[in-house]
């Protein structure tokens, strides 16, 4: 039988981020109320809070595990300008044989951002301790922990200008060493401008720079970005959050003449106007054979993977959490398959937009270096 | 009364008041009912109708508005005329005179319009009411409604009573002025934020009358409206510009809010903090203005705006919208006008936005509003299927890991592709084991060598007999012509692998036809008796067959086979033949009735099986034909990355390819890696396998498969053929030597005298500077000493084993640690304050 949890959340704002653990035991969540809570999953299997505090001055837009092999570690990211990386200590013990309180201590806080930080990611785990964050005046920003024991020192590797403010970045996972780091970014700006708002770079070892790849052809304000878990296929799939859900699958092509620049031919794999608006957020299942999204039509979708080009949607769930009759799902219709080079955004239904404007900043505070 | 129609939720659940031209009516929301909207309804929702409960008409002089915040059971509205009269009275009463309701007026002492009307929001009783231009008078004034509401006139006896017009304003501010807009404060509601002479905004304080509290000269001084969430904000608009006011630095707006069209009406969100909603003339959607007010430090700087369009998908432009008081995101919308007769509401959820995150399990959480989570399983999901659940299955039960390939079949009998291609891994490697297929390339590590690396390509030189038996030679007398097929001995092999009989093994035939009847898979058979040109014995098959399937009836119809061009039989299954569905049955047909050894009837049907087609083939299909026929199907499967090419690549680079594609189209990272590491071992250091490798161990950690994931490395460790190298390594505290690499020269040396401690190798003591190994932290014991006989430490097991913490670098017996920290938090060495036990993550929360 099909149930839905309900988890108070006791924020007393709208929560932008949830975000799993490595293993799926762990979640935390972060709100305009400046709170960073973590949950963690009791004996009954129900979420119970087990820390809450104060992380920023202002909405905390995201909020992003480490992989264990670090320890307990969070990254957070805020309007007030910063990022926070976190790790949970054990305090003192309330009495023997018990488990010491533990706590969240903030290890550095990055202040290079003159904007709002508008997300943050750490990087695989192949690649050693790292941060990539992303701000509303087009930076992206790389910054590494040299010393894997001590998180206070971070520093900023790489600094990448965009030129559109930001909104969304996602690594690419692949475990595998020997591929070169990936980094997807979106852009919510809200007027459409020539050229697309995802972006891909990639780092060369060889120049030791991050790299523009490829501008993907997305012209909407995108909200979220997402790489699929690698899985081992020859390709990258990307998910996007615009006003619709993309599915993009990113080949990389050998390129002998260039040396040591990836090429990609990029194709899109799907497009699903199932939400009929904006599409807010984007995540992919452990094997990325499923894309979730969520919309303004306040319900999540999920799609799955036919083959490399098809994909097909399996299920809709209210935001409430009731499960859509699966007769309106039949009526969404069969796959959309999106053939190569058509102009995917003359399809897209217009009737719904919701458009964030970023930040009306003060021209005060243009940024200097 | 303005022609613009208005709408305000009323304080009474699912209802609300529309007014616009002459008429005032209030409606209640009820579920939708069978049938369509009539006329005192609107569709308002999807799932609500609006229905009207009563309304008021001829109401001309109506200027402007409000609800009294406290009404029970029917609206008690506060009602400025254009003459300057204001009317407190019940809805109802409105509607109709001779209810008998109470209602009360109070009035200015010059005739004018009221301009804005707003009662308080704490002491309810006070409205204000705001007035156009008269030299000699106020034009804002307080009324006490309490005399009149509180204690109910004598409508017992039926008649209205007489009011009193002596009942004065309480309070009079702005003599001569002229007054757009009043709005309370809702926390310090002693105060009035006010719009005057189109240039001022001024807020005035009931307590002290006597002065204006503050006020500023600004163009923006229309629709002044206060935020109920918080005193600090006012907003205001001329033309198309929203001004945002700090109400404790008013000289200057906070921020300028430009718009495209002139505006219509703000508003505050009551149900959030800070969220200002704008409406302009001729448009379909609002604007929701987020004000976020960061402090970076102890200092306050700027508050920066986010704003949201949010499309109310009508069909005339909005006139007027309304925040419903406690619902969150719930907003109201009016469109149309009275004098049209069109009038359209809406009744609006303005979503949250939703953020979510899917676990390694299939647990999908969400954000519902902005207090809530929700957590459901997909698992559960009706309808919901995922291979990732499938993997997980699967790698609990130990698939992919058995000794013997078929077995690992029984794993995926959910999956034909899936078993089937783990069945012939196991024919092929049996056929090699036994010497029946042998490989014409030396690599010795083919043990599943593919139809494709069987066969001798070079068949000008080796070209294969061929063999023509006449029809009537087989014993059908009344059948012409002959049928031609080929033989060679690899050809007979790779027959084997398609695991068909060589041709003319009648024996095998009958063993293989009889497993496969033993399936049900009678037309299967029969199909492949046919093709061994076994006709009686397909009709046998097919007699055997299920009554309810009519499979003796199609045997009955064998038993007519003639070929002869004009020959009844021929004709009648020519066409009979488009009806059957049956693949085998078809191919059957097809094949008998075939001339000019055109066989596409069977080998280009996907329905077939490709073993099948390709054990056809190999009996049919001429030498040059076979191999265009083999060469193009591997290719087209490799492309489609369908399995059962494997059959044709065998283990060859061509089949890593399929397997990729395989992997790509379906996610199965799991069985990708598990064929990969079977049958490709000569494979295993490519760059290809080890990501797949790498992958699936990923997922198995992720999934905290742990036992599945170690099981998994010993089997890769037996097909890579080496010997992992020791993660950790013992050296002297002293010497620094490396006391490992001793010990395991011990082993080879298995003569040498050290040895005679016993089996186990135990040293107590560096053997290259002979001072002790460490202790102990609990009983002081050197590493290597028999502790058996102490406190219940069984010798076999982990307890005898060393441990020590990553972080102080302490430690001793597993047993007496774990004991140890069972009490304590604290390190047991002395002075040493480590939480040792405590760094790792490891159970949930207690």
């Amino acid at each position: 039988m099909f149930e839905c949890q309900e988890i108070s959340a006791e924020h007393k704002d709208l929560i932008h981020d949830v975000s799993y653990d490595y293993y799926g035991d762990r979640i935390a969540t972060c709100s305009s109320d400046q709170y960073v809570k973590v949950w963690d999953r009791n004996k009954e299997g129900k979420w119970t809070l087990t820390s809450s505090w104060k992380a920023h001055s202002a909405s905390v837009w995201k909020v992003t595990w480490a992989n264990p092999e670090f320890g307990q570690v969070l990254a957070t990211c805020s309007f007030d300008r910063t990022v926070a990386v976190w790790e949970e200590t054990v305090g003192d013990t309330p009495g023997p044989g018990k488990r010491g309180q533990r706590h969240w201590v903030r290890r550095t806080n990055l202040v290079d951002s003159r904007t709002s930080v508008t997300d943050v990611k750490f990087g695989p785990k192949a690649q050693g301790l790292q941060l990539a964050t992303c701000s509303a005046e087009g930076i992206i920003r790389i910054y590494e922990a040299p010393d894997v024991m001590n998180l206070s020192q971070w520093t900023l590797q790489h600094e990448v200008q965009c030129k559109l403010p930001l909104s969304c970045l996602s690594w690419n996972p692949s475990p595998n060493r020997s591929h070169p780091s990936m980094i997807a970014v979106g852009s919510d700006e809200p007027h459409t401008t020539p050229g697309g708002k995802v972006f891909i770079y990639e780092y060369s070892e060889n120049s030791r720079k991050w790299n523009k790849l490829e501008t993907l052809n997305i012209t909407e304000p995108v909200h979220d970005v997402a790489f699929s878990p690698n899985l081992g296929r020859v390709f990258h799939i990307l998910g996007v959050a615009t006003n619709n859900v993309r599915i993009i699958n990113l080949t990389p092509v050998e390129d002998s003449q260039l040396s040591g620049l990836t090429k990609l031919e990029i194709e899109t794999a799907a497009q699903f106007d199932d939400h009929n608006s904006t599409v807010w957020r984007v995540c992919w299942n452990v094997n990325g054979a499923v894309l979730c999204s969520t919309g303004d039509d306040g319900c999540a979708r999920m799609f799955r993977i036919l083959s490399k080009t098809s994909w097909k949607p399996e299920g809709v769930l209210k935001g409430e959490g009731n499960q859509v009759p699966t007769a309106v799902e039949a009526a969404h219709g069969a796959t959309q398959h999106i053939p190569q080079g058509s102009p995917v955004g003359s399809i897209a239904s217009q009737t719904a937009r919701y458009i964030k404007l970023g930040s009306i900043s003060q021209p005060s505070r243009e940024p200097w270096y | 009364m303005t022609s613009r129609l208005e709408v305000l939720w009323s304080p009474i659940g699912n209802r609300f008041i529309l007014w616009g031209g002459d008429t005032i009516t209030s409606y209640e929301l009820t579920p939708k009912k069978d049938g369509g909207p009539t006329a005192k309804t609107f569709n308002v929702s999807d799932t609500h109708i609006a229905e009207m409960i009563c309304t008021a008409n001829n109401q001309h002089q109506v200027k402007c508005m409000d609800i009294y915040p406290h009404s029970q059971g029917d609206e008690i509205v506060a009602l400025g005329g254009s003459s300057g009269k204001v009317i407190v009275t019940y809805l109802a009463k409105l509607a109709w005179d001779g209810s008998g309701l109470p209602r009360k007026e109070f009035s200015a002492k010059c005739p004018r319009p009221c301009t804005s009307i707003n009662f308080n929001p704490v002491d309810s009783h006070f409205v204000a009411v705001g007035l156009e231009k008269y030299k000699p008078d106020n034009s804002i004034m307080i009324f006490d409604i309490t005399q009149v509401c509180a204690k109910r006139d004598p409508t017992t006896t039926g008649f209205v009573a007489p009011i009193n017009d002596g009942s004065k304003a309480i309070w009079e501010f702005g003599m001569s002025e002229h007054c757009q807009n009043v709005s309370w404060f809702h926390n310090n509601s002693k105060i009035l934020a006010t719009g005057m002479n189109m240039k001022f905004i001024r807020l005035f304080d009931i307590r002290d009358p006597t002065r204006v509290v503050t006020s500023t000269v600004t163009k923006a001084a229309l629709g002044v409206c206060t935020n109920p969430r918080d005193d600090k904000y006012l907003a205001s608009y001329f033309e198309n510009q929203v001004y945002v006011w700090d109400t404790r630095n008013i000289e200057k707006p906070i921020q300028i809010l430009p718009h495209a069209k002139p505006l219509i009406k703000v508003g505050w969100c009551p149900t959030k903090c800070n969220l200002l909603t704008t409406l302009q003339r001729e448009n379909n959607y609002v604007s929701l203005y987020d004000i976020q007010h960061p402090t970076i430090g102890n200092e306050e700087v700027e508050p920066t705006i986010m704003e949201r369009i949010v499309n109310l998908k009508t069909t005339f432009p909005l006139s007027c919208f309304s925040w419903h008081g406690t619902d969150e995101n719930r907003i109201l919308s009016s469109a149309g006008s009275n004098s049209s007769g069109k009038i359209e509401i809406k009744d609006f959820y303005v979503y949250d936005r939703m953020t979510l995150a899917l676990s390694p399990y299939s647990e999908l959480i969400w954000s519902y509003g902005k207090k809530t989570l929700k957590s459901a399983d997909l698992k559960t999901l009706p309808g919901y299927t995922d291979i990732s659940l499938k993997i997980q299955k699967r790698a609990k039960a130990q698939y992919g890991l058995e000794e013997e390939f078929h077995k690992n079949a029984d794993h995926v009998r959910d999956d034909e592709a899936l078993s089937s291609i783990w069945r012939w891994l196991h024919l092929s490697a049996k056929l090699v084991e036994s010497g029946r297929v042998t490989c014409p390339s030396v690599n010795a590590s083919h043990k599943h060598p593919g139809v494709l690396s069987v066969l001798n390509h070079d068949y000008e030189k080796f070209p294969s007999d061929t063999v023509t038996k006449p029809w009537a030679d087989l014993g059908h007398s009344n059948c012409r012509g002959s049928v031609k097929y080929y033989k060679r001995q690899d050809r007979s092999k790779a027959l084997l692998l398609c695991s068909w009989p060589v041709f003319d093994d009648t024996l095998g035939l009958k063993s293989f036809l009889e497993t496969l009847e033993k399936e049900h898979a009678y037309s299967r058979a029969a199909a492949i008796a046919v093709f061994y040109l076994q006709i009686p014995l397909a009709m046998e098959i097919l007699n055997c067959g299920p009554v309810e399937e009519g499979f003796n009836y199609v045997g009955i119809a064998l038993a007519g086979f003639s070929n002869e061009e004009d020959s009844n039989w021929r004709k009648f299954c020519l066409t009979a033949m488009k009806k059957i569905s049956d693949p085998y049955l078809k191919a059957m047909f097809g094949f008998l009735l075939s001339g000019n050894h055109n066989y596409d009837c069977v080998l280009k049907d996907t329905n077939i099986r490709v073993d099948d087609r390709v054990g056809f083939a190999l009996i049919f299909l001429s030498d040059h034909k076979l191999y265009d026929y083999l060469n193009k199907l591997s290719s087209e499967l490799c492309d489609s990355g369908i399995l059962d090419g494997l059959r044709l690549t065998g283990n060859n680079p061509p089949g890593i390819k399929l397997l990729q594609n395989y992997l790509d189209d379906t996610a199965d990272i799991q069985s990708t890696t598990l064929i990969a590491v079977r049958a490709f071992p000569h494979e295993l250091n490519s760059d290809t396998v080890k990501n797949w490798i790498l992958n699936y161990q990923e997922l198995l950690n992720q999934w905290k498969f742990w036992f599945e994931r170690a099981d998994f490395d010993l089997m890769l460790v037996k097909y890579r053929k080496e010997r992992p190298l020791p993660q950790v390594y013992i050296s002297c505290t002293y010497c620094g030597k490396n006391i490992s690499a001793h010990l395991r020269s011990l082993k080879s040396q298995q003569f040498s005298r050290i040895n005679v401690a016993g089996s186990t190798n135990k040293l107590t003591g560096c053997p290259h500077c002979r001072k002790p190994l460490p202790r102990c932290i609990i009983c002081l014991m050197t590493m290597g000493t028999s502790i058996s006989d102490i406190d219940c430490i069984s010798p076999q097991s982990f307890d005898n084993w060393f441990t020590w913490c990553q972080s102080c670098r302490h430690g001793g017996h597993s047993r007496h640690i774990t004991n140890w920290f069972k009490e304590h938090l604290e390190c047991p060495m002395v002075g040493c304050s480590c939480k040792c036990y405590s760094l790792d993550y490891t159970s949930p929360a207690n």
